[in-house]
């Protein structure tokens, strides 16, 4: 459980982690959306540049960036493989009943870049921005949105929560499995069935202290009058930047050029 | 009993966030013992604890309980567990069956003994930490705190263990509960001939209870002697976040005031009789 890197926080100091949550939020934002428009390789290149010179400037261990693939590899993998065989087309090699299409190979290569390029970039968000300014971010986004009823704030707090819990029941996991291992619990052996049923003597204490949690957190909140004023301030106030401003600048060009190449290379 | 040889033990070996949590321990403690353990919070007792049931491996050295040796890759670490019962801190948390009988009923079962032993043993324990018999029948979440708290130690208990090891069982409990639980537990140490292990913030409890008490500071072990011997060093002990007990702060006192009391007093019997004994007779003692 601890190489969980997907939704992490690094911590750091540089102008990527600096910039408004906001700004890396609707980077992020289109930053996807181009990764599903781009349509040929020469595309690729252009946002491999761009996330390459974010990870260099945010100066996160490549390595660690990368570590956040490993999780969801076999995703990764089966969707390459399904691509690469299940297209049809001009066959270009054969055994069996299974073939390779020209078409095939395009097509999971694509499938595979696409899917690393947006694991990648979204991981540089939550790499270099912390939960709390996330959330703040997003509440700040979404804020017209209360106007028509969406409750922008609300959500951004139940987001928050979640993510500062994480860490917390991890470690009471951890706790409950080794108070039912010191009574003899068995979770590595026997039949699926029976590897099921021992999850209940970790589940139940787990729920059980969720929720103990959770009205605690409840309670807490209350106490200091949460919900009472409809107009909250924050104590960090949001405010745009000049590099703000080049990022957003930097992200039109990227969209720009992979339009460009989409017409030139087609 | 438990014989500990040169055990250090470092959580994330190798990681960015490395950190040794036992250096180059070395303890025996012999068959019936009742040790009191001591230590400011992040010692390496609670690593100390874990290793005794096998629940994580040193990294260095050698551990050896109750018979096994548990740095033996043969060694069947459930069997160890049923042998050296652990309760771990807030036990109550545990709890998770629909009946308090078959919560104690959890151990005994993994341990693959028949009903009617598992029977004889879950009232046994119930019995021992005072859980009336018609308790048994009802949820384990309506109870009281210390009634549950009693219930999971009933839990660990009811596989009968030759060694037992308590991390703060009175923590969180009102005064009456917790004289009561240290009471049983004491009480089932001279009855079943148990070895004990008793993880406690409270100097007194420690005093009262302990044969010997092992002093843990920053991974290592700074003393084990008899109480006596271990609360003369009061400003030691002061040095690494620890207290003496408060009949030994007011002994230590009178003595600096002039007193002729003796070094490392610690219980108020012991107190009593000095003290009565240099205001009758007037002389040193």
């Amino acid at each position: 459980m601890k190489d969980i890197t997907l939704g992490q926080y690094f911590p750091g100091e540089t102008v990527i982690h600096r910039l408004d949550p906001r700004t890396k939020i609707l980077v992020m934002l289109a930053y996807v959306v181009i990764t599903f428009c781009i349509k040929s390789f020469w595309g690729y290149l252009v946002l491999a540049a761009f996330i390459v010179t974010c990870v260099a400037m945010s100066k996160i261990p490549p390595m660690f960036v990368i570590k956040g693939l490993k999780t969801i590899m076999i995703f990764i993998v089966i969707t390459g493989l399904f691509n690469l065989f299940l297209t049809s087309g001009e066959v270009i090699w054969q055994w069996g009943i299974l073939k390779i299409t020209r078409e095939g190979v395009r097509f999971a290569a694509f499938m595979v870049l696409r899917l690393v390029f947006l694991i990648v970039g979204t991981s540089l968000l939550t790499l270099t921005t912390s939960p709390i300014a996330l959330t703040d971010g997003l509440e700040r986004l979404l804020g017209p949105l209360a106007k028509i009823g969406f409750p922008a704030h609300e959500l951004a707090m139940m987001m928050s929560i979640a993510l500062r819990f994480i860490p917390t029941l991890m470690e009471e996991t951890d706790k409950i499995m080794k108070a039912q291992a010191a009574r003899g619990a068995d979770f590595e052996s026997g039949s699926l069935v029976h590897r099921a049923k021992a999850m209940i003597p970790i589940l139940v204490p787990l729920f059980i202290s969720a929720f103990r949690r959770a009205d605690e957190l409840a309670t807490a909140m209350e106490c200091r009058c949460y919900g009472v004023t409809s107009e909250r301030t924050s104590l960090h106030r949001l405010k745009m930047e000049r590099r703000d401003a080049f990022a957003g600048l930097s992200v039109i060009v990227m969209f720009v050029a992979v339009i460009l190449i989409n017409i030139y290379f087609d | 009993m438990i014989k500990l040889k040169d055990v250090s033990y470092v959580y994330m070996q190798g990681g960015p966030f490395e950190k040794t949590a036992l250096k180059d321990v070395n303890i025996e403690i012999v068959k019936g013992e009742f040790i009191g353990l001591i230590g400011h919070t992040g010692s390496g007792k609670s690593t100390l604890i874990q290793l005794l049931n096998g629940l994580i491996k040193p990294t260095e050295g050698s551990v050896c309980v109750a018979g096994y040796d548990l740095t033996d890759k043969k060694t069947k670490m459930r069997d160890v567990r049923f042998d050296v019962g652990l309760v771990m801190q807030y036990p109550e948390h545990q709890l998770f069956e629909e009946t308090v009988f078959k919560d104690i009923a959890f151990g005994p079962r993994n341990m693959g003994l028949s009903e009617k032993e598992v029977d004889s043993r879950v009232r046994y324990a119930a019995n021992t930490v005072g859980i009336a018999p018609e308790l048994l029948e009802k949820s384990p979440f309506d109870l009281s705190g210390g009634q549950k708290r009693r219930v999971a130690i009933a839990g660990v208990l009811a596989m009968e263990p030759k060694v037992l090891i308590l991390d703060e069982p009175t923590a969180g409990l009102d005064p009456l509960g917790r004289d009561e639980i240290l009471y049983k537990i004491k009480d089932m140490h001279e009855r079943m001939e148990l070895t004990v292990i008793l993880v406690s913030h409270s100097m007194e409890d420690v005093a009262r209870l302990a044969d010997r008490i092992l002093v843990m500071n920053g991974g290592r072990v700074e003393m084990f002697d008899v109480p006596g011997k271990i609360f003369e060093q009061g400003k030691r002990l002061s040095e690494i976040g620890l207290n003496v007990p408060q009949i030994t702060q007011i002994c230590d006192r009178l003595r600096e005031a002039g007193m002729p009391l003796e070094k490392g007093i610690y219980t108020i019997e012991e107190a009593k009789y000095q003290i009565s004994r240099i205001l009758n007779g007037g002389g040193a003692a």
